[in-house]
């Protein structure tokens, strides 16, 4: 595999260029090809070299690193961090703007980051304190210059559960007589489109087994970590209307978290049945949440049944306090907005008396509010003018 | 239900009604119909399969469906011999035959497969494995540059394919933490081939392999015959690749990057040359950067037609002579880029070639690069079918004087995406056999001249010194990433090509990045112990 660049070559100690102009001269100098026939023992790519160098790139699942070695000594060509919201090392991600000396915090799992040995610019306002699973907002308004600083902080993730996506992970089975067994005897589950009282939904659906142990449950149980906070799971359930000519009265459907039932009904074909059931219980932890079916009151044969409108509805708590952010400027004069802090130095140092500055932060509040819903960020305004506090560097 | 042990004691198999299984010392392979529903590593000790999905595997696909299902015409039966068992499934109209054995010198099971019709209309045999618990393992291909489909894969999409040239090698591994399986094929007739990977329940997938018809489809009566291959081994990935590598290797020798071609071997970095008109001064400042002799300088814009018009019009800009004799004085070797199936409809050369601009296998329809756009579309082209030897000569002769007179080093053949020609064969090759010879005249009349492609495979791979893999494609797909991790090496290791030059992007490792990558000489010292 060959490096690639494109003329003309931007200046070579640009950060992003000499970083790949090191290792291509790793490649140059050494002479470095893949060793298709040595055992890697896990590395991502294992390559050989003149001279007896070898170099590798690893991935500890939130550090990858392309490492040469020749004999004893060992050189870190470069380093990236993914998976990770905070990450204890000295080095420094370019232009992060929330680090301390030994942690850099405030980085999107879903991303990777360089990490390079150049120092932490530290000249900059920056956060250096931010609680865990909150983000900084860079490329969502984050600008940090010596003239002028926007912050936007990003809660935790709360993004929901797709039960669709998830089914295949599910651990689906039959119940009978109280015992699980495999799935099986006949019993059906998919996603798919079901139609309950002539309203046709995207559907998590399945039949209860009706070979050998007709009169069973078919369960679909979904492993399901819950965000910190309090969760309800809201769906419908139904009984699909092909089916209402073979089947005679109502099916029983429940729902059941680690084990216990907290909602069962029995259902005709008539409707989708709305329907909720609070999780704050188990804030923070993971439950195991199964939808059960049985031919219930009408078996012992089934219908198809099915679960539509599946979200996991989450309010997450307060995550920005404390958030706290160095500056040359006076406390007073940051103002955190929910997510967002604003610090315009200069401008600022103009205003003179308590009112002007009053009168600006409130100014600055609604702005930064009207920008952030703008962005249609989630972030909740949980902090007052001074409650962000400023660390002289 | 017995087993069966057959002299000289390499196989045993196991024969009840649909269900046949069959065991060497490496592996043991169940067989449900003509699926397979269970394999154990034996050097292992580990079962692959669980949950197999009901639904058959198997079906032989025509453009209109007779309605029924495939079912076994009898049980599974063993030859006289004892070295082979087959079942046939059928309808009224169609019959698929399956015939497996045991490769006594590798313990591999063999699976030959045939697809007829009664009509004409057949479209692709599909053969395929359910239940691979992934919970245990993951999918390792040689698709679009590389390819690992773990439990996140199938969290995202149900439903992953590999068409054409987006599986690189007929081989696709799964891989545990102490060994894997290999399937693939030891086709030498370059045929269509395509993998489809699906979720099933319990975690568990499935993986079905088409085999196309050779167009047009609405003639065709038969999908195949194909054989593949099921191979057992231990520890990681590369050594599952190697047993479809080394068998590549022997039937197919690449050809040899020695002599005037083996600074190709040397090659560590490719620049695309991006300033236009071309400037020297940039050379200048790349040699203080680079290493001029282990640099590759990619010119895509050399031509005096704009990007991707007026093909096959080779002539070059005027600043283009000095531009290369001034790179080759600093030591830099040059690449230019061509179109190995591009004529546009405006361009005279294209009324010589017209009859062999590639059809679509089911509708018959002209292709070709923005085909469905008006005629006068500037980068509007025909693709034609380089099976013809006309054309094959026509693109070389227009080629020649910009080879000759800039000094060309390596020649870049875009847009080698071949297409199952309803046209059907031509002079006895289809689209990949006749894109192989292509680069086999190429180096008949400049044997001299490195040889890239936009994408690679097991066909045109042994004449392709680079090549640009297709991961650029994956990439216009952002719901795929991370699901697929982009750029796996196995696409390399397997067909050994890839350089890409579409990205400036920093990419030297499997992050889903487009990159280089010159595989060949991997390839061979691989095959030279």
């Amino acid at each position: 595999m060959l490096s690639t660049l494109r003329t003309p070559v931007t200046a070579a100690t640009q950060p992003d260029m000499a970083r790949y102009l090191n290792a291509i001269h790793a490649f140059e100098n050494y002479a470095l090809a893949p060793a298709w026939d040595t055992p890697w023992n896990g590395a991502g790519m294992v390559y050989k070299g003149s001279g007896g160098a070898t170099a590798s790139i690893t991935d500890t699942g939130t550090l990858i690193q392309f490492s040469l070695q020749q004999g004893a000594s060992s050189t870190t060509l470069y380093q990236r961090v993914h998976a990770i919201n905070q990450i204890d090392s000295p080095s420094s991600v370019p232009n992060w703007p929330a680090f301390t000396g030994t942690m850099t915090m405030g980085l999107d799992p879903s991303v990777q980051y360089w990490l390079d040995s150049t120092p932490k610019n530290t000249s900059l306002p920056h956060v250096t304190d931010l609680p865990a699973g909150a983000k900084i907002g860079l490329g969502a308004g984050t600008l940090v210059t010596p003239q002028f600083s926007y912050f936007t902080i990003v809660p935790p993730s709360s993004a929901g559960f797709d039960f669709f996506a998830n089914l295949w992970l599910a651990n689906l089975g039959i119940t009978y007589q109280g015992q699980d067994y495999p799935f099986g005897d006949g019993a059906t589950a998919f996603g798919g489109m079901l139609t309950v009282g002539g309203v046709t939904r995207p559907a998590i659906a399945a039949f209860p087994p009706w070979m050998t142990k007709p009169g069973g449950d078919v369960f679909i149980e979904y492993t399901v970590p819950l965000p910190a906070g309090s969760s309800t799971l809201n769906f419908a359930a139904g009984m699909d209307d092909s089916d209402s000519g073979q089947h005679q009265g109502t099916m029983t459907f429940k729902v059941e978290v680690n084990g216990t039932v907290f909602w069962e009904q029995d259902l005709s074909p008539d409707a989708w049945q709305p329907a909720s059931v609070d999780l704050s219980a188990w804030s923070g932890q993971t439950v195991k949440i199964r939808f059960v079916e049985n031919p219930g009151p009408g078996g012992p044969y089934a219908a198809f049944g099915g679960w539509s409108t599946l979200q996991l509805s989450t309010a997450s708590p307060s995550y920005f306090d404390p958030i706290t952010i160095s500056s040359t400027v006076a406390t007073s004069n940051i103002i955190a907005t929910g997510g967002v802090v604003g610090v315009k130095q200069r401008k600022r140092e103009r205003l003179r008396s308590p009112f002007q500055r009053l009168c600006f932060a409130v100014r600055e509040f609604v702005a930064a509010t009207r920008r952030q819903n703008r962005r249609r960020l989630r972030g909740r305004a949980v902090c007052r003018c001074g409650c962000a506090r400023a660390v002289p560097i | 239900m017995k087993w069966q042990r057959i002299p000289p004691f390499f196989a045993a198999w196991c024969l009840h009604a649909a269900t046949l299984t069959v065991a060497s010392s490496n592996l043991q392979v169940t067989f449900t119909n003509a699926d397979v529903t269970g394999i154990t590593n034996v050097l292992t000790g580990e079962q692959y399969l669980r949950s197999p999905s009901s639904n058959s595997q198997t079906d032989l696909v025509l453009l209109q469906s007779t309605g029924q299902q495939l079912a076994p015409a009898g049980p599974w039966t063993v030859n006289a011999a004892g070295t082979s068992a087959s079942l046939t499934m059928a309808d009224s109209g169609r019959a698929i035959t399956i015939a497996v054995s045991i490769d006594a010198a590798t313990q591999q099971v063999v699976v030959n497969l045939d697809g007829k019709a009664s009509h004409g209309g057949v479209q692709f045999l599909e053969w395929g494995s359910t239940g691979f618990d992934m919970n245990i393992g993951r999918f390792i291909l040689p698709g679009q540059g590389g390819v690992a489909l773990t439990t996140a894969s199938f969290s995202a999409s149900s439903y992953n394919g590999f068409y054409g040239t987006y599986w690189e090698a007929p081989l696709s591994l799964f891989q545990t933490a102490r060994g894997g399986v290999a399937f693939y094929s030891t086709d030498t007739n370059s045929l269509f081939k395509d993998i489809l990977m699906s979720a099933n329940t319990q975690q568990t997938a499935n993986q079905q392999i088409q085999t196309e018809a050779v167009a047009p489809w609405a003639q065709a009566t038969e999908a195949g015959p194909i054989e593949w291959r099921i191979a057992a081994y231990t520890g990681e990935w590369q050594n599952g690749a190697r047993i479809y590598r080394d068998w590549h290797n022997a039937k197919f020798p690449p050809a040899p990057v020695t002599g005037a071609r083996a600074w190709v071997n040397n090659i560590r970095t490719v620049v695309q040359a991006s300033d236009n008109p071309y400037d020297n001064s940039t050379l200048d400042a790349l040699a203080n950067v680079l290493n001029p002799s282990q640099t590759l300088l990619y010119l895509v814009q050399w031509r005096s037609q704009r990007y991707d018009t007026d093909y096959p019009d080779y002539n070059w800009i005027p600043s283009a002579p000095n531009y290369i004799a001034h790179a080759h004085q600093l030591g830099f070797h040059v690449l230019l880029h061509a179109n190995a199936m591009g004529v546009s409809s405006t361009n005279a050369d294209y009324a010589s070639v017209s009859q062999y601009q590639m059809r679509d296998p089911s509708t018959g329809q002209l292709v070709g690069w923005l085909w469905s756009d008006p005629p006068s579309t500037p980068n509007r082209f025909a693709g034609i079918n380089p099976a013809a030897s006309a054309y094959r000569q026509l693109l070389i002769s227009r080629l020649t004087p910009a080879i000759q007179n800039l000094q060309a080093d390596a020649i870049h053949l875009d847009a080698g995406a071949c297409v199952n020609d309803a046209n059907g064969l031509i002079q006895g090759m289809n689209c990949w056999q006749g894109l192989e010879q292509l680069q086999k005249d190429l180096l008949s009349a400049f044997p001299s001249l490195v040889i890239g492609g936009e994408n690679t495979n097991d066909s045109i791979a042994p004449y392709q010194d680079l090549s640009q893999p297709l991961i650029w494609a994956a990439n216009q797909s952002p719901d795929l990433t991370p699901p697929f991790r982009l750029a796996h090496t196995c696409s390399t290791i397997t067909i050994d090509t890839h350089i890409s030059a579409r990205s400036t992007r920093i990419a030297l490792d499997s992050s889903p990045r487009s990159h280089h990558t010159r595989a060949r000489p991997c390839f061979r010292r691989s095959a030279r112990p």
